[in-house]
């Protein structure tokens, strides 16, 4: 029997990030993993060898797939190919239009967020400005 | 592996000639190979088909349909009055009603403009149910040439990032053509396991992300690298255990004649251990 180490591992937690888009069920992972999970946390604790690199590990369901990911980059990519607008166009645009705003309202320069989103047949282009206040407010 | 085909009576050319321009905008993805089988394929029905390579410079059709040695002359020798179309047109060696116009292979893109493609295609016309135009990849000169004379297009695409890319691409241009009536993708290289386990986009992904119509799938097969091979389409192959993609492209032929044919499914039938695998998620080798 070895000595367990004073300063343990977290035990082995699903994680659910990038799920965006998928059903609540999908996220949480069929009831089976987790089984599985409790499982194996119980089976392997945490510093036990097996728990490092197993084929049997516990892999997350609910995790970004290469297929998300891959439609995920090739919408934003052909967005900006429909729009033939390059990053750099869009970067002076913003700037640009901080600066006609910046006549008739005081607004946040770093605040002003624009960007493209797909619709159904369209792009649209997306400006997000907070405004501090109306420039003649105190006259 | 036996390659008798065997050709319905040539039907009698009633209607008019549809001009069909295979393109893709990505190299490498399968435009010759499909134009090769996807033309093989309507000749077998019957079709008086010409194939016409104009990837001048790059030619590859005459390879895959095994009409390397016979090429005398070439499209640009019918352009610059060396020959007669007819003499430069190569006549397959198993379908009498299939022939190709070879591109040049010692010259250039700039040898040729788009309309002395379409006055070339125009004869063509006079004699054949369809003209299969393959186009090189890119979306210059090349592409220019191939699209002049077409009226419908098939946008091959595989289901890879730069692929599906390069074909929005490529439908942005088609899109801006008049003369292109409608056109429709041939999917290549379909990897129905990876779709499965989510490693890859999927028939459904790339159609809506094209937003386009699917004239057919092609699966990912060997036995594709096997007739390059051997210049014999596989669309001719013929027995009792052709491959997969055979009948991927025969039905894509039938479909372009009119044909209602579903699309194939080529999932396999899961195994016990997938089902293991599926119950719990488990990512054998890669954890």
């Amino acid at each position: 029997m070895t000595m367990k180490p004073d300063i343990k591992p977290p035990p082995f937690k699903p994680t659910t990030t990038g799920t965006a888009g998928k059903s609540a069920a999908a996220q949480e992972g069929h009831p089976l993993y987790h089984w599985w999970v409790d499982l194996w946390n119980k089976l392997w604790p945490p510093e036990h060898p097996a728990s490092a690199a197993s084929p049997f590990k516990p892999v997350n369901p609910a995790k970004v797939t290469a297929k998300d990911d891959a439609k995920h980059r090739l919408r934003l990519v052909l967005m900006h190919d429909r729009s033939q607008l390059s990053s750099g166009q869009i970067e002076s645009m913003r700037d640009e239009l901080v600066e006609v705003i910046s006549k008739y309202v005081e607004i946040d320069r770093k605040s002003l967020d624009l960007y493209l989103e797909q619709e159904a047949d369209t792009i649209a282009l997306v400006a997000n400005i907070s405004v501090v206040r109306r420039k003649d407010a105190r006259a | 592996m036996t390659t008798k085909s065997t050709p319905k009576d040539p039907k009698n050319k009633s209607q008019a000639c549809r001009v069909i321009v295979v393109t893709s905008g990505k190299g490498g993805v399968g435009k010759t190979t499909s134009t090769a089988n996807i033309g093989a394929g309507l000749a077998r029905m019957g079709y008086k088909v010409a194939l016409v390579d104009t990837d001048i410079g790059l030619r590859n059709l005459d390879i895959l349909m095994g009409l390397e040695n016979r090429i005398v002359y070439n499209v640009i020798d019918v352009v610059e009055d060396r020959c007669k179309l007819n003499q430069a047109l190569v006549k397959d060696k198993r379908l009498p009603n299939l022939s190709l116009l070879p591109a040049a292979q010692t010259r250039d893109k700039s040898a040729l403009d788009p309309a002395q493609m379409k006055d070339v295609i125009e004869q063509l016309k006079k004699e054949c149910d369809f003209v299969l135009v393959d186009s090189p990849a890119g979306i210059e000169q090349g592409f220019q040439i191939a699209v002049a004379a077409a009226t419908e297009a098939i946008v091959v695409a595989t289901p890879e990032m730069s692929s599906v890319r390069d074909a929005d691409r490529i439908i942005g241009l088609l899109e801006t053509k008049d003369h292109i009536e409608h056109y429709k993708l041939v999917l290549n290289r379909v990897r129905p396991d990876m779709m499965r386990t989510n490693d890859m986009m999927d028939v459904d992904d790339v159609i809506e992300i094209l937003s386009i119509k699917l004239l057919g799938l092609i699966p990912e097969d060997k036995d594709i690298i096997v007739s390059t091979n051997r210049g014999e389409p596989v669309v001719l192959w013929e027995g009792q255990k052709v491959p997969k993609a055979t009948q991927a492209y025969r039905n894509i032929a039938g479909r372009i004649a009119g044909e209602d044919i579903p699309f194939m499914d080529f999932d396999v039938p899961e195994t016990w251990m997938d089902k293991v695998k599926n119950l719990l998620r488990i990512n054998a080798g890669v954890a």
